[in-house]
């Protein structure tokens, strides 16, 4: 298997012959698949035709800012939820203009609670937990995926900001690492068993949280505000993190004990630099979910998102050049090493029985 | 229904839990159930071992790329001039080598290759910076790209053609602006983008044309739609600043609006359903024009009418009408492409795009 392979899942078709569908079933599922890949519009559409609502959704806002709306408490909380609930049932479905207009409400509509709020002298962490909470309602009510994208975003941008306000760090770090760990979580909802209204909401939202999460933890790469937000809680949470879901694979996979103890200095090695850079266990819990699920958006999440940690780990390091060239081979070397004894373990051909397992 | 000549089967397509669950109704549970247990389970242990010993290989490579690298930045004061200047040198001769004896037919021998192009960049960079030769910025990026031509139709490396034509767009774009002042600041810089976004559609032409059968790695859509992207921009941005600008350059205005006319037309007449279909293609050129069409009535509604605080109103509904409009086009050319039904539904298997 080559690694491109890795990522590449099979053609439908051949899953389904495999699964004993006759040429009747394939012909049928063939005409079914027709319909519903012709309604699902490619992302690049959705991105340019997204765009345009948000920009609605801004003229809109200038608009009422213009026009002096932002002044009265009352009337941006009425209009505000007017506009969410006129949206809501319009999202997602029908013609175009009411799929962008859902949209264009829906942004609308939560900026302008959001103002209201502030008007009504609300403490600032009380509303900051009422944005969290009213994006996890959109998230649920509001069926167009860029704006569910968006909202639960929304929802942990809230809980940190609450936990900033109401001076509690640990909170903060929790939701942090709480959102990598749900995350992990709808990742391993069985695909079986969901319906096809929960994947749709499950899918742009579980983008959403993990995108604010990586960028929230961007900025702990420099060391002023990783020193003033971070505690050692959160590089630890997501090594913990990661090693459970080391052991959930390798479990699943049919490893040995013998091979399962590998775990052990990894996450050793990776708790010991999660301390400096929390960002890296992270990235390597993304790299691990996008590898589990065949996940070509999440690669690339956990690619860029493990140069940037690791470029600012060593970049932000103390240390004169040369040491940090001496550094830099010695991981290299490591990393060359880890990769020797994984080969030698795992690469003479897995047992037979770990293959059928996975299978 | 009716299924137009060449469109793709859809079962060829990847075995996923979005298309599995369209299937829900019509395939029988046994079948439905043997799928499932396919489609969700993990990958096999050899593609985590294909994909942990790359990534470890890639990691440790790269860390011990950047300790070199730190270790010329380092001495780097204490070298002299010609070990500066033949460091990328020997390097760019070493990756050419390493290239052509792995063989231009290999993944491997392309990449050594192209990364040969990078550096020969760097070497002129640090050529220019240790003799302080007074070179503008359009020199450096027009003397590489000449530099590197002979590799890039010796590679026909796909990848290569296309950074190749970036740094093309780069060198004319510095160039254009620094050195051709006799048109003035607004002349030079619509006639500009309509000599770039013309010569970019030229290569795309040549691209669409024999690309496939010349280029290695040249079968995807990522050349072609990276032309798109270059010709439509260019275009589109005159055209809008152009409109911006109608009253004191009408010639402007026609020059730039009817070169991306022409474009979306031509566009529109090689991509649409049943020729050589592209949705892509269709998304760019609607949204060009949507674009300008944005632009004009802006400044209509706020130059023309000039309706106030109200004109934004005006000016949100009509984006949003323009966007919904362009949103209903490409989902019926979308439709017409993939053979799909043409009766309005209520969401994909993704559940309902915007």
């Amino acid at each position: 298997m080559t690694p491109r392979e890795v990522f590449r899942s099979p053609p439908l078709g051949a899953v389904l012959t495999a699964a004993g569908a006759d040429p009747a079933t394939l012909e049928a599922a063939r005409e079914a698949l027709r319909a519903a890949d012709a309604d699902a519009l490619p992302w690049y559409v959705r991105a340019a035709t997204g765009f345009g609502a948000w920009m609605a959704a801004a003229f809109l806002l200038a608009f009422l800012g213009a026009a002096g709306a932002f002044d009265s408490a009352g009337f941006n909380l009425v209009l505000g939820i007017g506009f969410l609930v006129a949206a809501c049932p319009m999202a997602g479905v029908g013609n175009e203009f009411r799929r962008q207009l859902a949209v264009a409400l829906g942004l609308t509509g939560q900026t302008l609670t959001i103002i209201g709020l502030f008007l009504t002298e609300v403490p600032a962490s009380a509303l900051t937990l009422l944005v969290s909470v009213q994006a996890g309602l959109m998230v649920v009510a509001h069926r167009d995926p860029a704006h569910r994208f968006l909202s639960a975003a929304a929802v942990l941008g809230g809980l940190l900001a609450f936990a900033a306000d109401a001076n509690l760090p640990v909170f903060g770090e929790g939701a942090l690492v709480a959102a990598f760990g749900v995350v992990v979580l709808l990742g391993g909802l069985s695909a079986e068993r969901t319906s096809a209204a929960v994947a749709a909401m499950v899918g742009p939202a579980r983008y959403g949280l993990l995108a604010a999460a990586l960028v929230v933890l961007a900025f702990s790469i420099g060391p002023e505000l990783r020193t003033k937000y971070l505690t050692p809680l959160t590089g630890l949470g997501l090594t913990a993190l990661l090693a459970v879901q080391m052991l959930r694979d390798t479990t699943a996979l049919g490893a040995s004990t013998g091979r399962r103890a590998l775990i052990l200095p990894v996450t050793a090695l990776v708790g010991g630099l999660s301390l400096q850079a929390p960002g890296v266990p992270a990235a390597l819990v993304v790299l691990g979910l996008a590898i589990r699920e065949r996940d070509a958006v999440l690669l690339l999440f956990g690619v860029v998102f493990l140069c940037l940690f690791l470029s600012g780990f060593y970049y932000s390091l103390t240390l004169p050049l040369w040491h940090k060239a001496g550094l830099l081979l010695a991981s290299g070397l490591v990393a060359l090493a880890f990769r020797a004894v994984f080969v030698r373990l795992v690469g003479g051909g897995a047992p037979a029985a770990a293959e059928e397992t996975s299978r | 229904m009716t299924v137009p000549a060449g469109a793709p089967d859809p079962l060829d397509g990847p075995a996923r839990a979005a298309r599995l669950r369209a299937l829900r109704d019509v395939l029988p549970d046994e079948i439905w159930r043997r799928a499932w247990a396919t489609v969700g389970a993990p990958p096999p242990v050899s593609a985590w071992r294909e994909a942990l010993s790359l990534g470890l290989a890639l990691l440790g490579g790269a860390l011990i790329g950047a300790a070199i690298i730190y270790a010329v930045a380092f001495n780097w004061q204490a070298m002299g001039r010609e070990v500066r200047l033949m460091l990328p040198i020997v390097l760019t001769a070493g990756l050419a080598l390493g290239g052509r004896a792995l063989g231009f037919d290999r993944l491997g021998g392309l990449v050594c290759l192209s990364l040969a192009c990078l550096t020969a960049g760097a070497a002129l960079l640090v050529h220019g910076q240790t003799y302080q030769t007074g070179a503008d910025a359009w020199q450096l990026f027009a003397s590489w790209a000449v530099l590197i031509t002979p590799w890039v139709v010796l590679s026909r490396f796909a990848p290569l053609v296309v950074a190749w034509i970036l740094l093309l767009n780069l060198a004319f774009g510095t160039f254009w602006e620094s050195q051709f002042i006799f048109f003035g600041p607004r002349v030079r810089e619509v006639v500009g983008a309509v000599m770039i976004g013309g010569a970019n559609a030229g290569l795309l032409a040549l691209w669409e044309h024999s690309g496939e059968r010349h280029l290695r790695a040249g079968a995807g859509r990522f050349g072609p739609r990276t032309l798109m992207l270059l010709s439509a921009s260019p275009l589109t941005g005159a055209a809008c600043w152009s409109v911006l600008e109608t009253r004191s350059f009408g010639v402007l205005a026609t020059l730039s609006i009817g070169a991306l006319g022409a474009a979306v037309a031509v566009a529109h007449a090689y991509y649409r359903p049943g020729r050589r279909p592209d949705l892509f293609a269709l998304t760019v050129a609607v949204f060009a024009v949507v674009s300008v069409l944005i632009t004009g009535g802006s400044r209509v509604i706020f130059d023309v009418i000039d309706l106030g605080e109200g004109g934004i109103l005006f000016v949100s509904a009509y984006v949003l009408a323009l966007v919904a409009g362009a949103a209903s086009w490409l989902r019926t050319q979308h439709r017409e492409i993939s053979g799909g039904s043409a009766a309005p539904t209520t969401g994909g298997p993704g559940g309902g795009a915007p």
